[in-house]
C-alpha cells in the first residue's frame, strides 16, 4: 500500500484530498456543530447538486456549478428568512429539495450519454484530480485564513451573537462569511464524501473531539487530526478492500464515536465508583 | 438630568403592536425596575433601548452617547459552549471594528480580573460556562457588561430560577454598582427587588405606572394598583388591562 502511494499519482492526488477535506472539516464542522446548523449544511449541500448538474448541461466543469449553487442556496436560505418570517427549518427543506430536482432535470436534459452521478452523491476519492487539489488547497487558505485571523470574533458571534451585536459589532457580516465558507467546504467534500454523505464528516469529528475539550480553538485541532485518522485509514481500507471510499471513511467514523463515546463513558463511571470506594 | 428619554415609542411586528405610545424617563443612577406580564413587552422594550430593534415611530435616546452593559437571561445559554469564563467576560472587550489577528492586551486582562475578583468569581476563571451555577454564571454576565464600562445597565430577569440567598447576593451586587450606574432591571421577582429599587414601570403594551420616589414602597403600589404587590403578576394574567 504505502509503496503504491509513492507510485500512483491518483494516490498521492486521494491523499492530499482526504488530507485537506479533514482540516477543513475540523474547523467548519466544530462552528456548524455549536452554531446549530447542522440541517442548514445539507441543505446547501444538497442544493449544490442543481449547479452540478447545470455545470454537465452548459458544459462547464460541474464543480464549479456546485459551488455558485451552494453559495446562492445559503445566502438565499438567510436573506429569505431576514425578509420574511418563514421558519428557516422550511426554507432549508425547499433548497433541499429544490437543488435535487433541477440536478436531475438539468443531467435529463443533457445530451448524449448521461453521466454518472454517484462519485458527487457518495464521493469517490480515488478520482480526484490535480487541477482539483489545487482548488482544495486554495479554498481551504481561504476557509482557515478567515476563521484564524478574527478568531475572537467568532468564539463572540457564536457563543452570543446579540451581545456582540450590542457592543456595536457587525454580525450580519460574520453571518454571511460563515455561510460562504460552510459553501467552499460542502465543496471540498464533494469529492472526497459525496453531497448525501459530507454532513457525517462535519458533524462527527467535533462530536467525539467535544469529549476531550471545551476549549474551541482545541475543538477545532482535535476534530481535524481525528478527520485526518479517519480518511486517510478510510482511504488506505478502501482502496485494499476495493469498496467504496466515501463509505468506508463515514462507517469509520461513526465507528470511531461510538468507540471513543462508550469508553468515555465506561472510564467516567469508573473513576466514580473510585471515589464513592473512598468516600465509604 | 435624564439618562434615557423615550418619547413616544412604538414598535410593531407586523400587524401586531408590541408597545404602544411608551414615554419614559430615567434620571442618571435611578434604580428602575421593569415588570408585568409574560408577552407584555418588557424585552421589545430592551431590545430597541439597545438598538436591537428600531421603534416603529418615536425616539429614544440615550445621553451623550452613553455604552449600555447588557445583561441578558442566563438561561437562554448553551451551557456546553466551549468557552471559559475568562473569554466570556473579556467579549465585552471586542473592538467594533473588525481587527485582523486581533488579541487581548494585558491590560484587558488584568481588568477582567479585577472585576471577577470584585464579583467573586476570580477563582473560576479558567471553568467552562457549564461547570457553574446559576447564580455564578449569572456573575459572569455581569462582568461581561461591566468590562464595557458602561453608564447604563440592563438586565433581563437576572434573578429568574436563582434560590433566594443568591437572588439577593445579585441585588447586593447590584445595589454596589448602582452609586455610580443606572440600572434597569425586568424583573418577576417583584416583593424582592422593591427593597432595592428607586422606582418601578408596569409594562403591558402600554406603560401603565411609574414613579420617580425615593419613599416608594408596598403600601404605594397597594393604593395606586389596589391590591397587593403579592397577587400582582396572578392578577395581571387573569386580566392584562388592569387600569391604574
Amino acid at each position: 500500500m504505502i509503496e503504491s502511494l509513492f507510485r500512483y499519482s491518483f494516490l498521492q492526488n486521494a491523499f492530499m484530498a482526504a488530507f485537506l477535506a479533514s482540516i477543513v472539516c475540523g474547523i467548519i464542522g466544530t462552528i456548524i456543530v455549536e452554531k446549530r446548523l447542522v440541517s442548514m449544511s445539507g441543505g446547501i449541500a444538497h442544493a449544490s447538486f442543481g449547479g452540478i448538474g447545470l455545470g454537465y448541461l452548459l458544459g462547464i466543469e460541474p464543480i464549479i456549478g456546485g459551488l455558485v449553487f451552494s453559495i446562492l442556496a445559503s445566502l438565499g436560505i438567510s436573506t429569505i428568512k431576514r425578509k420574511t418570517n418563514t421558519n428557516s427549518d422550511t426554507l432549508i427543506g425547499m433548497f433541499w429539495a429544490v437543488g435535487m430536482a433541477l440536478g436531475i432535470l438539468f443531467i435529463s436534459l443533457t445530451p448524449g450519454y448521461p453521466p454518472d452521478m454517484t462519485s458527487y452523491l457518495f464521493g469517490d476519492i480515488l478520482t480526484v484530480s490535480s487541477i482539483y487539489i489545487k482548488m482544495m488547497a486554495i479554498l481551504s487558505i481561504i476557509i482557515i485564513f478567515f476563521i484564524m485571523s478574527i478568531f475572537n470574533y467568532w468564539r463572540a458571534y457564536l457563543f452570543d451573537e446579540e451581545f456582540t451585536k450590542v457592543i456595536g459589532v457587525n454580525v450580519l457580516v460574520f453571518e454571511y462569511i460563515l455561510f460562504i465558507l460552510i459553501a467552499l467546504t460542502i465543496v471540498i467534500l464533494i469529492k472526497v464524501v459525496g453531497i448525501i454523505l459530507s454532513i457525517a464528516l462535519l458533524t462527527i469529528p467535533p462530536a467525539i473531539a467535544k469529549l476531550f475539550t471545551y476549549n474551541l480553538k482545541k475543538m477545532m485541532i482535535v476534530s481535524s487530526l481525528l478527520g485526518v485518522v479517519f480518511s486517510i485509514s478510510g482511504l488506505f481500507i478502501s482502496y485494499q478492500y476495493n469498496i467504496p471510499s466515501g463509505s468506508t471513511i463515514i462507517l469509520l467514523s461513526v465507528i470511531g464515536y461510538f468507540v471513543v463515546g462508550s469508553s468515555s463513558k465506561l472510564f467516567n463511571k469508573i473513576k466514580l465508583y473510585n471515589v464513592k470506594k473512598e468516600l465509604i | 438630568m435624564y439618562d434615557i428619554e423615550i418619547n413616544d415609542v412604538s414598535v410593531n411586528y407586523g400587524p401586531i403592536c408590541a408597545l404602544q405610545n411608551i414615554n419614559l424617563k430615567v434620571k442618571s443612577k435611578e434604580f428602575l425596575g421593569i415588570i408585568g406580564p409574560n408577552g407584555g413587552g418588557k424585552t421589545t422594550l430592551i431590545k430597541a433601548l439597545l438598538g436591537l430593534l428600531k421603534p416603529t415611530i418615536g425616539s429614544i435616546s440615550i445621553k451623550g452617547n452613553h455604552t449600555i452593559g447588557y445583561v441578558p437571561q442566563f438561561t437562554f445559554f448553551d451551557r456546553n459552549f466551549p468557552i471559559n469564563v475568562l473569554d466570556v467576560i473579556l467579549m465585552g472587550r471586542l473592538p467594533k471594528k473588525i481587527s485582523l489577528f486581533h488579541r487581548y492586551s494585558a491590560k484587558d486582562k488584568k481588568r477582567a480580573e479585577e472585576i471577577m475578583d470584585k464579583l467573586g468569581i476570580l477563582e473560576f476563571k479558567n471553568r467552562q460556562i457549564g461547570q457553574l451555577s446559576g447564580g455564578q454564571l449569572q456573575k459572569v454576565l455581569i462582568g461581561r457588561a461591566l468590562i464595557t464600562d458602561p453608564k447604563i445597565l440592563i438586565l433581563d430577569e437576572p434573578t429568574a430560577s436563582l434560590d433566594t440567598k443568591t437572588k439577593k447576593e445579585i441585588y447586593e451586587i447590584l445595589k454596589m454598582l448602582n452609586e455610580d450606574k443606572t440600572i434597569l432591571i425586568v424583573s418577576h421577582d417583584i416583593e424582592e427587588l422593591f427593597s432595592y429599587i428607586d422606582s418601578v414601570t408596569y409594562i403591558n403594551k402600554k406603560l401603565h405606572y411609574h414613579k420617580n420616589d425615593s419613599s416608594l414602597n408596598h403600601e404605594d403600589i397597594k393604593k395606586s394598583c389596589g391590591y397587593s404587590v403579592k397577587l400582582f403578576r396572578e392578577k395581571e394574567i387573569q386580566n392584562d388591562r388592569i387600569i391604574i
